[in-house]
C-alpha cells in the first residue's frame, strides 16, 4: 500500500490531496480502485484530470520489464566465474561455477569441507583480476585467515597479489538471525548507495553457517505474546532480502546449511538438511556433500569427499561426483565423477 | 540510512524494529505507512484516523519512534504535538552494520593462542596453541585427561603477554565437581618453575607472580543442575562486559563438562530432545558470542557415547548430530592401537590435524616427543597397561631425565 501524500508534488497537487484526505482516501489503493466519476467527484475536479494522474501512477508503479537478451547481456557484462575449486562441481553439478543472481546452498555433516568450499569460493573471487569483492559473514568463528594464505600459496590460478586478494575480503560476524537481517539491509543500502568501492564490486556473499542463526528462534520454544511466529518471519525475511538482493545487484550467494538426523520410521542414520520445510524453497541449487567412504572396508578415504546434486534448476538432480580437499583447498579428484 | 531514500529492498523492514503488535502492524502496512520518511509530520490523531488505529497505540508508535530518533521527550496528552521538529533522526536508525574487518586486518593481526604445554601439538598441529576468539569442544573416554588438561589450561592462560602468552586470567565452570585445588595448586607450581626456567631473573612480569596470585586468577563456578548452567551462560555475557579494567582480562572459559547435566537430571521424556537439542544450540550460540567478542578461547568438553551402525559399535562424541555442528574445533583424546594416549586433531582453525602422544604426570599435562613413543612402545608390547592413570604412575624413567619440558 503506497500512501497518496508520495505522489505529490509531481503527480497530484496539494488541494488535490487535502481534498482526499478529507474524504478518507489515504492510499495509492483506494483511489485506483473507484470509478473516474466517483473519483472525479469526491475530488472536485474533472475526469480528464483523474485519468491523467491513473496514467501517472501506472507509469511509476508498473513492474519494469527486460527481455531475455537485457539480461543475459548484463550478466555477461559484470559476470565473473565463480569456482568452488573443483572443476567437477563447477560443470556437472553447477552452470561453470556458482551462478550469480542465485542462492546456491552446500549442506553436509560435520567435516565434510563446507567452509573449505567457502574459503576456496571466496579466493577464486578475490584473486581473479577483475577486482570483484566477496563479504564472508561468519557465524562460527570459522573463517581462517591462515588457511586462505595457505590456499593462495598452493594455488596456480591467482591472479592478483596475496595483498590484494586478502584486502577484497570481509569478514563480519554475527551471532543472531536480526543481525543478519541489519547486516543485509546495510549492504543493500551501501551497494544503492555506491559510494563504496568494496560494495561496488561485490560480487559473493557466503553465510557460513546459516542454521545456527534459525536454530535458536522457534515459536515453541521462545514464545512472544505480540508474534508468535516472529521466528517463521524472521526467516522469511532474510530469505527474501537475500534473493531480492542477488538479483538486483547481480551477486551470488552461497550458504552452508547442517544436517539433523531423520526421524522418520523405517528410516535410520539418515540425514537430512537441517532447518526443515520453511527454508527449503530459499535456494536454487542445493548440493550435499560428505566424506567418502571406502566401500569395502568403510573407513575415510583420507581428503576425499562426494558431492550429491540435491537440487537445480540446470542439470538433473542425483548426480554424483567426488573432490578433494588439499593444501590448495577444493581441488580436482583424479579419479573423475561417477555418474 | 538516509530517511530520505526510500529503497523497495529494504523499506519493509522498518516495521518490523518498532514492535507493534500484529493486528496494528496490519493496518499500518495498509495505510502505506512503511517507512521513517511516512511517520514524518503525523500528529496522534491523524495517525489513528489513518491507519484506523486507537489512539493510545498511535501514542505508543510515535513515541517509539521519536526514541529512535534520540530525542527523549515525553509526548503529552495533548494531541497536538507534531513529530515534524525533527527532520532527521539525531542518530543512525535501525540499519547498524555489524563490525567488519577485512582479511587482511585478521591477517596482520593474528589471534593469541593458548599453549597446552605439549610442544609437539601446540608447534605442530595447532599454529602455537588453541585459538583464542572460538570455541574448542574437547571429547574422551573417561579417564583419559580431560579435566587435567582443563585446569593445566587453566594455569597457562596466565603465561605473560611478553613471553608469547595470553597474559588473562580463567573461568572455569565445573558441573562434575572434578576440580582438585591440590592438583591444581602443583601444576600451577610447576608452571610458574618453568617460567622462572626459561627467563632471567630480572623478568618482571614472572618475578610479580606467584602460586596464591595464579590460584586467584581463576574464576570458579560449581553448577549442580542444568539450569544454573545455562543461566550462568546467559549472564556470562553481562558479567564480561562489565568486568573491572584493571583485572587481566578473561582469556579462557572451561566447561567441564557440558554434557553431564544434559545426560543426567534431564528428563528426555517426549519431545524433551528437541528441547534439549534447543537449550544446547542456544548455549553454544552465546559461547560462540563471547569468544568472538571477548577473543577468548571457549574450551568446552564433552563425553562418549557408543553408536551402532550396520551392527558395528564405535565411539563418537555425545550429545548428538547438531551439537556436533557448533564446535570450531575439536580435540580427541584417545588411546591410540598400543594404548598410549593422544591427542586426535580433527577440526583446527588455523592448523593443521592429525594426533600426538600426551601425558599426564604430576607437573600436569605434558607432551611426549614422537622418538620416545617409538622407543616405549617396543618396551609396552608385553606389559599390561591398565595402570595408566592421572597420578602419574607411568612416567618412563628415560623422561626424568629429559629437561621439563
Amino acid at each position: 500500500m503506497v500512501r497518496l501524500l508520495t505522489l505529490h508534488p509531481h503527480i497530484i497537487t496539494a488541494e488535490l490531496l487535502e481534498a482526499a484526505n478529507k474524504n478518507g482516501i489515504y492510499t495509492v489503493h483506494s483511489l485506483m480502485k473507484m470509478s473516474s466519476t466517483e473519483a472525479a467527484n469526491k475530488l472536485k475536479t474533472t475526469e480528464k484530470v483523474i485519468n491523467s494522474i491513473r496514467k501517472l501512477i501506472m507509469i511509476k508503479y508498473a513492474a519494469r520489464v527486460h527481455t531475455a537478451k537485457d539480461i543475459m547481456e548484463y550478466h555477461n557484462s559484470t559476470g565473473i566465474k565463480i569456482s568452488t575449486g573443483s572443476y567437477h562441481i563447477d560443470t556437472f553439478l553447477l552452470y561453470d561455477g556458482i551462478d550469480q543472481c542465485h542462492i546456491t546452498e552446500f549442506v553436509g555433516p560435520t567435516l565434510s569441507g563446507k567452509t573449505q568450499i567457502c574459503l576456496t569460493s571466496c579466493l577464486s573471487v578475490v584473486s581473479n583480476k577483475s577486482n570483484s569483492t566477496a563479504l564472508y559473514i561468519d557465524t562460527q568463528n570459522s573463517f581462517s585467515e591462515k588457511r586462505f594464505a595457505e590456499m593462495y600459496e598452493n594455488r596456480t590460478d591467482c591472479e592478483s597479489s596475496l595483498v590484494e586478494s586478502l584486502n577484497r575480503v570481509r569478514v563480519a560476524n554475527t551471532f543472531e538471525a536480526s543481525d543478519l537481517l541489519d547486516l543485509l539491509i546495510h549492504v543493500a543500502s551501501e551497494i544503492k548507495k555506491d559510494s563504496s568501492v568494496f560494495y561496488g564490486s561485490l560480487k559473493l556473499i557466503i553465510v557460513d553457517s546459516i542454521t545456527l542463526l534459525f536454530t535458536k528462534l522457534s515459536s515453541s520454544y521462545k514464545s512472544n505474546a505480540n508474534d508468535p511466529k516472529l521466528g517463521e518471519q524472521l526467516m522469511d525475511d532474510i530469505v527474501r532480502l537475500m534473493r531480492n538482493i542477488a538479483t538486483e545487484y547481480n551477486i551470488a550467494f552461497l550458504i552452508t546449511n547442517n544436517v539433523v538426523n531423520d526421524s522418520q520410521p523405517n528410516t535410520r542414520n539418515v540425514v537430512k538438511p537441517a532447518l526443515g520445510i520453511p527454508f527449503k524453497s530459499c535456494c536454487s541449487t542445493q548440493i550435499a556433500i560428505n566424506i567418502k567412504y571406502n566401500e569395502d572396508s568403510n573407513e575415510e578415504e583420507q581428503g576425499t569427499r562426494i558431492a550429491k546434486l540435491i537440487k537445480s534448476n540446470v542439470h538433473p538432480a542425483n548426480r554424483v561426483v567426488t573432490f578433494l580437499l588439499g593444501i590448495g583447498g577444493v581441488q580436482n579428484s583424479l579419479t573423475g565423477n561417477d555418474h | 540510512m538516509n530517511i530520505n531514500d526510500s529503497d523497495p529492498l529494504t523499506d519493509a523492514y522498518f516495521l518490523n524494529t518498532l514492535d507493534v503488535n500484529h493486528t496494528n502492524k496490519t493496518k499500518l502496512i495498509d495505510a502505506g505507512l512503511t517507512t521513517l520518511k511516512d511517520f514524518q509530520g503525523l500528529t496522534i490523531t491523524s495517525l489513528s484516523k489513518e491507519a484506523e488505529i486507537p489512539h493510545k497505540d498511535a501514542m505508543d508508535i510515535l513515541n517509539k519512534i521519536r526514541e529512535m530518533g534520540g530525542t527523549k521527550q515525553s509526548i503529552s496528552a495533548q494531541p497536538s504535538i507534531i513529530l515534524s521538529q525533527q527532520n532527521k533522526p539525531t542518530q543512525q536508525t535501525y540499519s547498524q552494520p555489524v563490525n567488519m574487518s577485512s582479511g587482511l586486518d585478521m591477517f596482520e593481526k593474528p589471534t593469541k593462542k593458548l599453549v597446552t604445554m605439549c610442544p609437539e601439538l601446540d608447534v605442530e598441529l595447532l599454529n602455537g596453541g588453541i585459538p583464542c576468539d572460538s570455541v574448542t569442544e574437547i571429547c574422551g573416554v573417561p579417564g583419559i585427561g580431560k579435566t587435567q588438561l582443563g585446569m593445566q589450561l587453566a594455569v597457562n592462560v596466565q603465561m605473560p603477554e611478553e613471553l608469547g602468552g595470553c597474559g588473562g586470567s580463567a573461568i572455569y565452570i565445573d558441573t562434575e565437581g572434578s576440580f582438585m585445588v591440590d592438583r591444581v595448586y602443583d601444576i600451577a607450581a610447576n608452571f610458574l618453575h618453568y617460567l622462572k626456567n626459561v627467563t632471567n631473573d630480572e623478568e618482571s612480569c614472572v618475578s610479580n607472580m606467584s602460586v596464591d596470585s595464579m590460584l586467584s586468577n581463576i574464576q570458579y563456578y560449581r553448577i549442580y543442575n542444568y539450569i544454573e548452567q545455562i543461566s550462568l551462560v546467559n549472564v556470562l555475557l553481562e558479567q564480561l562486559r562489565q568486568a573491572p579494567r584493571d583485572e587481566p582480562p578473561v582469556k579462557v572459559i572451561i566447561i567441564d563438562s557440558i554434557t553431564f547435566h544434559f545426560r543426567y537430571g534431564f528428563d528426555v521424556v517426549e519431545g524433551g530432545m528437541a528441547k534439549r537439542t534447543k537449550l544446547l544450540s542456544n548455549m553454544s550460540n552465546q559461547l560462540s558470542q563471547i569468544a568472538n567478542e571477548f577473543q577468548c578461547a571457549v574450551i568446552v568438553m564433552n563425553q562418549v557415547t557408543t553408536r551402532v551402525e550396520n551392527d558395528v559399535w564405535y565411539v563418537a562424541p555425545a550429545l548428538g548430530q547438531t551439537w556436533s555442528h557448533q564446535s570450531t574445533n575439536k580435540l580427541y583424546l584417545e588411546y591410540d592401537a598400543q594404548r598410549q594416549q593422544q591427542v586426535r586433531v580433527t577440526k583446527i582453525k588455523n592448523g593443521t590435524t592429525g594426533s600426538r602422544h600426551f601425558t599426564i604426570v604430576a607437573a600436569g599435562f605434558r607432551g611426549i616427543p614422537q622418538q620416545q613413543v617409538e622407543e616405549e612402545q617396543e618396551g609396552l608390547e608385553d606389559q599390561d597397561v591398565d595402570g595408566i592413570g592421572q597420578g602419574g604412575q607411568s612416567v618412563p624413567n628415560e623422561f626424568n631425565k629429559r629437561p621439563r619440558i
